[in-house]
């Protein structure tokens, strides 16, 4: 009778299994799983956070849970490592941003973002210079005149060697003619900006989301940026263009999927995301932390990782620290 | 600013506040005891539940973990001799040798008091001085984190046990595998082997989890008979008030130092912990005593690193800048929430900041009583046979490891330097030394060459600026008056031998 029992048993379990085995792909449309997001940033970094703002609003326009999986270590290579195995299904996705087109140039790791299919980009988090609030420099022009007559003096700084700040810094001197290198690299940004607040340093490349506090309360002044354009949430910070400085840097972040995820499904995700951009909350979020809406198409942004792998990499072999052949 | 206090007050105390903190103290306890989660990892892993929170309770909550995580993880470093973070290090040197004479605890209630104090008078100083504060922490610049790190690292030659040369080569091994990983001033890859998880070196944790916990297991292992009783007498009396009035001057100024030591970005709960011990060591009536069971060995160490959870809130407070990891924590948790934190604070969200205020005094009580609480259960606990407590501990130290970046890479880490800890303790090098190489190494090169770019390549940098010139001098002293002490017993004992 017990036997009977279990026997009765898997016969449910198993006609329950093969309904959904044999029901068509057609019915339950894509999205059918939970979506995960990986990302190289810890808890509370940049890639992280994007993820968990996109979190909700996604979950209930895909009708999935979303996940976020942080697998940080390896300057982004761990994760890349990870992103690469994943099952190409559309459902498993990786947050990336410009360093993973950078950092493998300079690491000599085996993966880098453009070895990725390309889903959309979300976000731009554009370059800046600054200055202490009681400093005299009103743009990169005058620092970089006082720089000229004070070389010794006058320091520029940023994160480590190899990040986006020390390569605008490098186009940057390179521009104004100045021949010496002598960026000072930081750790992380709570280092740099302790040093730039005590007088250690007189100018830092940044990013204008990690000093708003600072900013608002004059600590800090923002006194050039590194867009094409001014930004319309920072009117009168004059961009490098305006005063001949022909430099452009933005860092973004967006979502690839792992090499052989069909392309109508990168298209359906890429729709899903782009809406869930559009939800109050996400908005609100991008506008706080200082981003701007960085949207490109799958086509465009896969196009756009391959050329700034190309244009990074001969950067990165000027300044005398690539090691990928 | 009563005013504020009061806002402050009515913030933290509801039953939402006071029940998340409480959960925050549980859980802040139970992940800073567990060798291989120091109190960041276990402030991250709260962290995506803290999204549904109001942005002043997830940060109240992170405050009490932080708060009896800095307390707890010298339960394992002073009953079983692993210290799970590098802050609870110097306090093995003391507390496990009380343990072995049958005053554990002894050793975990002047712990908790000293803790207890430390973080009273720090989170007082706090509230009056963020701002004086603040302009201590900025004057520290690269030429005066070289000076901090070498004063740290000198602590080294009164480490060795049996020889001080062993510790110096133990330190400097440890200085060398902290080589492993991106040079972050020049961008070039060192010691890679091509493996990605290296890219970034070893991770902290795994190989200072390896050399103290991991190597101990093995040793104690070793020696351990199957199925033996704990053998000796267990006492769980406590500190008598007669013996703590003793220790409240350093108590007090070792406060102050990791108060001070705890506000600079960077520094932490680490350093200020190993100074406290060095300096406790400096002044003391009892120098020799150290690293025999000396109280006043744990009671500096453990003061300084509970009070620099003060200090790491400057920072936050003044400037939104992170002091250490687990402060970098708190501001993602007001990140998530759209609060900026920094000086805007103060104007724009009293009641968060006065909230953090009681909030971290709550928390201190809270590490009292749950410290007092548990003292006579987890010294019964760690008399159970030693096959048994070495194999769960083992256990934890594998879940630890894999929980802190999910990655079976740092259980391996943690293996491989244990069975390196393992042989280094067999031919008398220290182990201690080694991590506080690897610790403080990467601090030293990396500000010594920073400080070189600032200056032009002139090293007059070190001795022109005051706090450093001060610092590098308090380390030669450090580091030679042991030295000399060796070299005169050596030459003494030649004498005798010869006579």
């Amino acid at each position: 009778m017990r036997r009977g029992m279990k026997g009765m048993n898997l016969l449910v379990v198993l006609l329950v299994v093969g309904v959904f085995v044999v029901t068509p792909a057609s019915v339950k449309a894509f999205p059918n799983k939970p979506i995960s997001l990986v990302t190289w940033s810890s808890p509370g970094g940049g890639g992280d956070v994007l993820g968990r703002n996109l979190q909700r609003p996604l979950s209930k326009i895909a009708g999935q849970r979303v996940i976020i999986v942080n697998k940080p270590g390896g300057s982004g290579a761990v994760a890349m490592e990870y992103a690469e195995k994943m099952k190409p299904d559309g459902h498993q996705l990786l947050i990336v941003t410009l360093s993973g087109i950078i950092t493998p140039h300079v690491a000599g790791t085996r993966l880098s973002v453009a070895d990725f299919k390309g889903l959309i980009r979300v976000q731009l988090d554009p370059e800046v210079l600054m200055v202490r609030g009681d400093s005299p420099y009103k743009n990169a022009k005058d620092a970089i005149e006082a720089k000229k007559a004070d070389p010794g003096g006058i320091k520029f700084a940023g994160a480590f060697l190899g990040n986006l700040d020390s390569l605008l810094c490098y186009q940057l001197f390179k521009a104004a003619g100045i021949e010496k290198y002598d960026y000072v690299p930081f750790s992380g940004g709570g280092e740099a900006m302790t040093a730039l607040l005590g007088g250690h340093v007189q100018v830092l490349f940044g990013n204008p989301s990690e000093v708003a506090p600072q900013v608002e309360s004059g600590q800090i002044r923002l006194i050039s940026i590194a867009t094409p354009e001014r930004l319309p949430g920072l009117p009168n910070v004059p961009t490098l263009k305006e005063q001949g400085y022909d430099i452009e840097g933005v860092l973004w972040r967006g979502i690839v999927a792992p090499p052989g995820t069909p392309d109508d499904r990168i298209m359906i995700m890429n729709q899903l995301v782009k809406t869930a951009m559009q939800d109050p909350e996400f908005v609100k979020y991008t506008e706080r932390s200082q981003l701007s809406d960085g949207y490109l198409t799958p086509e465009q942004f896969h196009n756009n990782n391959q050329k700034q792998y190309k244009a990074y990499g001969e950067i990165i072999e000027k300044m005398g620290i690539r090691k990928k052949k | 600013m009563v005013e504020n206090l009061l806002l402050g007050f009515r913030e933290a105390i509801s039953w939402q506040s006071l029940g998340l903190m409480v959960l925050g103290s549980v859980w802040g306890f139970i992940g800073g005891a567990l060798p291989g989660i120091q109190a960041s990892t276990a402030m991250a892993l709260i962290l995506p539940l803290t999204w549904s929170m109001p942005p002043s309770g997830a940060l109240m909550m992170l405050a009490a973990i932080y708060v009896s995580a800095e307390y707890s993880h010298s339960v394992p470093a002073i009953l079983i001799r692993t210290p799970g973070t590098s802050a609870a290090l110097v306090t093995t040197f003391d507390g496990y040798p009380l343990h072995q004479q049958g005053k554990g605890g002894k050793a975990l209630s002047i712990s908790l008091y000293g803790g207890f104090v430390g973080q009273l008078i720090g989170n007082s100083l706090l509230i009056v001085m963020v701002i004086p504060l603040s302009r201590i922490a900025l004057a520290f610049g690269p030429p005066e984190f070289f000076a901090l790190a070498v004063f740290g690292l000198t602590l080294v030659s009164s480490l060795g046990e049996k020889s001080v040369i062993k510790a110096l080569v133990s330190s400097a091994l440890g200085v060398a595998f902290a080589t492993v990983g991106l040079d972050p001033l020049s961008g070039t890859l060192r010691f890679g082997f091509g493996v990605s998880h290296l890219v970034d070196g070893f991770e902290t944790v795994a190989v200072l989890v390896g050399l103290l916990a991991v190597s101990e297991i093995f040793i104690q292992a070793r020696d351990a008979r199957p199925i033996t009783k704990f053998k000796g007498s267990i006492s769980t009396k406590l500190v008598t008030w007669g013996e703590f009035k003793k220790l409240l001057p350093l108590i007090s100024w070792t406060s102050l130092l990791g108060l001070f030591i705890g506000a600079l970005p960077g520094a932490g709960a680490t350093i200020a912990s190993l100074v406290a011990y060095s300096e406790a060591k400096r002044w003391s009536k009892h120098p020799d005593m150290f690293g025999k069971g000396s109280y006043e060995g744990v009671a500096a160490p453990e003061t300084a690193n509970n009070s620099a959870i003060s200090g790491a809130m400057v920072p936050l407070l003044a400037f939104g800048i992170p002091g250490s990891g687990s402060a970098a924590i708190m501001i993602a948790a007001l990140m998530l929430h759209g609060v900026t934190p920094g000086p805007m604070l103060f104007i724009k969200n009293p009641e968060i900041v006065y909230g953090l205020f009681v909030a971290l005094f709550i928390a201190t009580f809270m590490m009292l009583a749950m410290g007092l609480a548990s003292i006579r259960p987890l010294i019964k606990l760690v008399s159970v046979p030693k096959p048994i407590l070495l194999g769960c501990i083992m256990a934890l130290v594998f879940v630890g490891m894999y929980t802190h970046n999910a990655s079976l890479f740092n259980v391996g880490t943690a293996l491989a330097f244990g069975l390196i800890g393992y042989l280094m303790h067999r031919y008398d090098f220290s182990p201690a030394a080694c991590v506080l190489g690897f610790v403080l190494g990467p601090m030293v090169e990396i500000s010594f060459r920073r400080s070189l770019i600032i200056s032009n390549d002139s090293l007059a940098v070190f001795v022109q600026r005051p706090i450093s010139l001060v610092l590098l001098v308090l380390a030669a002293l450090t580091f030679i008056v042991p030295l000399i002490r060796f070299f005169r017993d050596f030459m003494r004992t030649r004498k005798n031998v010869s006579a």
